[in-house]
């Protein structure tokens, strides 16, 4: 039992482990609990309300808010269907292609976005749109989230994928199934888990982009994040404690959930 | 004879008929080599070309063959342009000092983030999960609203001065907004995760025979702990610290939010080419570029020394 | 070129096939004929490309050279899902996402048969395999061989005309193996399907097969019956590689008929079975261990002295040091009725008419 210990157990590991917890949760959670701090001067604990939600929701700037969020929504979803799509062709034709000449290169390539400095590609973005006289909007916004989104949709599947066997392709068409059929009756749904778990991170990292998107938007249309840092600019008033609070719950929730996708697909394997 | 010829033939019509992609490999490539060429490689090419034209004064560019932009990076010709040449200290400034911050940060990040992605990866069961899964969620929060979350924390009349106030052990508010500390604060925070995740993965796969044996030699705990397990999950290490370094280096919101005017990063200076009328295109092109190939860099690098772990 | 008459009763003809991968050339040219509704097994040490062999008939790997009949048709060129041929897989490869019953019917659905033919035909294979209460079961709830019998019954299921079977047994522990050897050849008779089954296991390959092709690196030593290949090995690779052997050097003084008269090393003379030798070659004999027996050293073919004793259970295994130092090994039944040598003895050994085997050179 000793040896077991002392070659696994560090002393003090524990406490920089609650410290990076602390560190990272210390600040969202005093958001929260402010959140509902009856107050208008914020930093002062004053009790109890739920009057800044009510003021999210149809306050002044519910409107504002309100279309941001649809905005992020809409883009969110439309970017990781897209970039999921793509990154599972790519994925089945990386993994599934054999040894071909331009394999790291495309491997490479698909990896890029996650090399290249966010503020780059923004930057790049941005002058590539207006070289080519490409207005900015809703479009622009598409386009870029679906290039950044590709590598993070991509890891889950193909991680997914490289851990099923091929030996299950292989039985399908032995048995008669044409190689769509194998595809889609046989490696489909044993990707699936991975192709959702690719979804939702893609989901939340369109969710999460502010960069980007707020080089690339053009005026008049807000995401939530450029609509939260354009009134963080003005000061950080309670409603934005709201929001921020409201959009930390969907994020937990949207994480916890692929989490469980991942376990359940993990176990049917 | 015709039992040769068959099969020959067959060989050369389709070389692999029992593989799932076949022929419409390349077909299944397309779309990510279109999206990410179309969208992502021509816009970097375009915007070297951009670096490369002559500054309109109201945003956007003069198609016009220009190194003023590399010329004000690195160049001081003083207010009228007229001076003796001399190295231009302003942007390089900005780049050291966000190198700097970028360093520091990676650092502290290795010093907590080591010993707690020991401790969860040497947990057993389901323990194991929940640490992993605790440390993961912060990751997935949108890193503007932890960003505004930390201002809220600590702004001269945030919560902690305000407690601290309240007890008494201080009479003045701290500001610790606005400076380099709170911008390295932003920096640790923000990317803290990515420094975990990858060494946890590093650990998960070390053998813990070789620390019982380098034990079992008379090395002391420490001493396996500098000779033995650092060198064998080096991989993870530098993986997080490229993972934390990178975006550092670019990072925008932190030093925006929580840093102020005095505390200028590459990110901000980036930005700043863009707002608006006082925007210089080709210059934040320039700079970009110049932050891109350094970030290219490391990256070569750290491919670099992957490969020869691979080959050895 | 073929002779069509014989197309009936030969289920696949292997004409000439060659396979090189890179650098590599897995199978040097192999020539074999497998007949209808007969259990056929690929035997071979590891890596001598049994694995190979089969995947170029299912379609999984091509052929570099040569051809492929099946029934007299071509094959080589079609895809896996257009031969009439199914295999077990070595570790099942059942699709963890249907249940039993679904597995078992995705072949007659691939085919296009109607939803009744498909349910009966299913329900027909689970009776077969015994696995009628599993049916609604998830591979993964199952033992490993009940996975196997789903896999049989999956591969059976479309009524192919070849079953490949890939050491499908080589999972499962020893008892379980052993009962599933009876059942698996229990079921290739009963439905008269053709079998080519692969093993390295040469007592499997004993006890299931009709006829077994013994392979070594990509090329064919012997095919042959069990007992054919067992007692009559064809070179010193099958008789060393199938059961257990005595070598001995001779040099071939006369020979008649299937008889030859041999000399060893110290002189000792032995009759050896063989045809095709020519007086003054040199070659080998092969002796089966359990062929000897003891007998007092001045009887017998040959004499030595005891120098091992080995005791294997059901069996005693004697090491005999020879006058010319080769080792021959006995093996005696573990029997109180007869004595058993004390290491030092001095015997001779008796050979049974036969014994004595003449390899190629
Ligand atoms: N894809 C491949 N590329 C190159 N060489 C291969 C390939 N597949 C198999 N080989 C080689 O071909 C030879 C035969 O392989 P095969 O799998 O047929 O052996 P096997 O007889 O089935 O062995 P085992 O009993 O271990 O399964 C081996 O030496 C193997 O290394
Ligand atoms: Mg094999």
């Amino acid at each position: 039992m000793a040896s077991h210990h002392t070659v696994r157990g560090y002393p003090g590991f524990l406490s920089f482990t609650l410290l990076c917890l602390f560190m990272l949760y210390a600040p969202l959670i005093i958001v929260m609990v402010y959140s509902f701090n009856d107050s208008n001067s914020i930093s002062h604990w004053q009790g109890f309300t739920w009057r800044w939600y009510e003021d999210v929701f149809f306050g002044l700037e519910a409107a504002k808010f309100k279309i941001a969020a649809r905005n992020s929504l809409v883009i969110a979803s439309i970017a990781a269907i897209a970039s999921t799509l793509i990154a599972t062709c790519a994925a089945v034709a990386l993994i599934r292609g054999g040894h071909f000449r331009a394999k790291t290169a495309s491997f490479t390539l698909i990896n890029l976005p996650l090399m290249v400095p966010e503020i780059v590609i923004a930057v790049a973005s941005l002058i590539f749109f207006s070289a080519i006289g490409f207005k900015t909007g809703y479009a622009t916004i598409l386009l870029a989230h679906i290039v950044f989104c590709i590598p993070f949709a991509y890891l889950p599947i193909a991680a997914r994928l490289q851990g099923i066997e091929d030996i299950y392709e292989k039985a399908a068409m032995d048995l008669y199934a044409s190689r769509w059929r194998a595809f889609k009756l046989v490696l489909l749904p044993l990707m699936m888990p991975g192709m959702m778990a690719g979804f939702l991170l893609a989901f939340i990292i369109s969710l999460d982009d502010f960069i980007i998107t707020n080089f690339v938007k053009g005026a008049g249309i807000e995401t939530l994040p450029t609509a939260i840092f354009g009134a963080v600019k003005q000061g950080i008033k309670p409603n934005i404690m709201a929001i921020s609070t409201l959009m930390l719950l969907v994020s937990v929730l949207l994480v916890t959930l692929s989490h469980f996708v991942g376990r359940i697909g993990n176990k049917q394997k | 004879m015709a039992t040769v010829i068959a099969p020959n033939s067959t060989t050369a019509e389709s070389s692999n008929h029992s593989s799932l992609v076949g022929n419409i490999r390349d077909w299944l490539l397309m779309p990510s080599w279109l999206v990410i060429g179309l969208f992502l490689v021509m816009p970097v090419l375009m915007m070297l070309v951009y670096s490369f034209l002559t500054k309109e004064f109201r945003g956007g560019v003069i198609w016009e063959f220009s190194l003023a932009a590399y010329d004000q990076f690195f160049i001081d010709r003083g207010l009228f342009g007229d001076e003796p040449i001399k190295i231009e200290w302003t942007y390089i400034n900005i780049f050291w000092r966000s190198f700097w911050q970028a360093g520091l940060a990676t650092t502290f990040c290795f010093l907590i983030g080591f010993p707690t992605a020991w401790y969860i990866a040497t947990r057993t069961g389901n323990s194991k999960h929940i640490w992993l899964f605790l440390i993961t969620i912060p990751y997935w929060v949108n890193l503007l609203i932890r960003t505004v979350s930390l201002k809220f924390l600590i702004r001269d009349n945030g919560p902690v001065n305000d407690w601290l106030l309240t007890l008494g052990a201080i009479s003045e508010p701290l500001s610790i907004i606005n400076t380099n500390l709170a911008v390295q604060l932003g920096l640790f925070y923000s990317y803290l995760p990515f420094m975990v995740l990858p060494i946890y993965a590093s650990v998960e796969r070390y053998n813990f025979a070789l620390s019982e044996a380098a034990a079992d030699l008379y090395a002391g705990r420490w001493t396996i702990l500098a000779k033995i397990v650092l060198p064998a999950v080096k991989p993870g290490i530098i993986a997080g610290c490229i993972l934390v370094f990178v975006p550092s280096l670019g990072a925008f919101l932190a030093p925006d939010l929580l840093g102020g005017a005095k505390n200028f990063m590459i990110g901000s200076l980036i930005e700043e080419q863009f707002k608006g009328n006082a925007g210089n295109w080709p210059f934040g092109a320039a700079i970009s570029m110049i932050l891109l190939s350094m970030v290219l860099v490391v990256l070569t690098y750290y491919a670099r020394s992957q490969t020869r772990r691979e080959n050895s | 070129m073929h002779n069509s008459n014989s197309h009936d009763d030969i289920a696949i003809a292997i004409c000439d096939v060659v396979k090189n991968y890179d650098h590599f050339c897995a199978i040097k040219n192999i020539s074999l004929e497998i007949k209808d509704s007969e259990f056929f097994t690929l035997l071979g040490p590891s890596g001598c490309g049994k694995t190979t062999l089969l995947k170029m008939i299912a379609g999984f790997e091509q052929i570099s050279t040569g051809e492929i009949l099946l029934y007299g048709k071509q094959i080589a060129n079609l895809p896996p899902n257009r031969r009439p041929v199914n295999t077990v897989f070595q570790n099942y490869a059942l699709f963890p996402h249907l249940t039993v019953r679904q597995n078992i019917k995705f072949g007659l659905q691939m085919l296009g048969k109607n939803d009744s033919e498909c349910n009966r035909r299913a329900a027909e294979m689970l009776e077969l395999v015994q696995l009628n209460s599993f049916a609604e079961r998830y591979p993964l709830q199952l033992s490993g061989g009940q996975q196997q019998r789903v896999a049989l019954a999956r591969a059976l299921a479309p009524a192919p005309q070849v079953l490949l079977l890939d050491e499908p047994l080589s999972a499962l522990d020893l008892k379980l193996r052993q009962s599933m050897r009876t059942e698996l050849k229990q079921i290739q008779q009963d439905t008269g399907i053709t079998f080519i089954f692969v093993t390295h296991d040469q007592e499997e390959a004993l006890v299931m097969s009709d006829r077994i092709v013994v392979m070594s690196e990509g090329q064919v030593q012997q095919v042959g019956s069990a007992s054919e290949i067992y007692e009559a090995p064809s070179n010193k690779f099958v008789a060393n590689f199938i059961g257990e052997t005595n070598f001995l050097s001779v040099d071939v003084k006369s020979a008649i008929g299937d008889y030859a008269q041999c000399r060893i090393a110290d002189g000792t003379s032995l009759q050896c079975s063989f045809n095709k030798v020519h007086t003054g070659d040199t070659g080998v004999i092969s002796i089966r261990p359990e062929r000897i027996s003891f007998c007092s050293a001045q009887q017998g073919d040959l004499r030595g002295q005891v120098s091992q004793r080995i005791y294997l259970g059901t069996d005693v295994q004697i090491v005999v040091k020879l006058p010319g130092d080769e080792l021959i090994k006995v093996r005696m039944q573990n029997s109180n009725l007869v004595a058993i040598p004390n290491i030092g003895d001095v015997l001779g050994l008796k050979l049974e008419a036969g014994a004595a085997h003449l390899l190629e050179h």
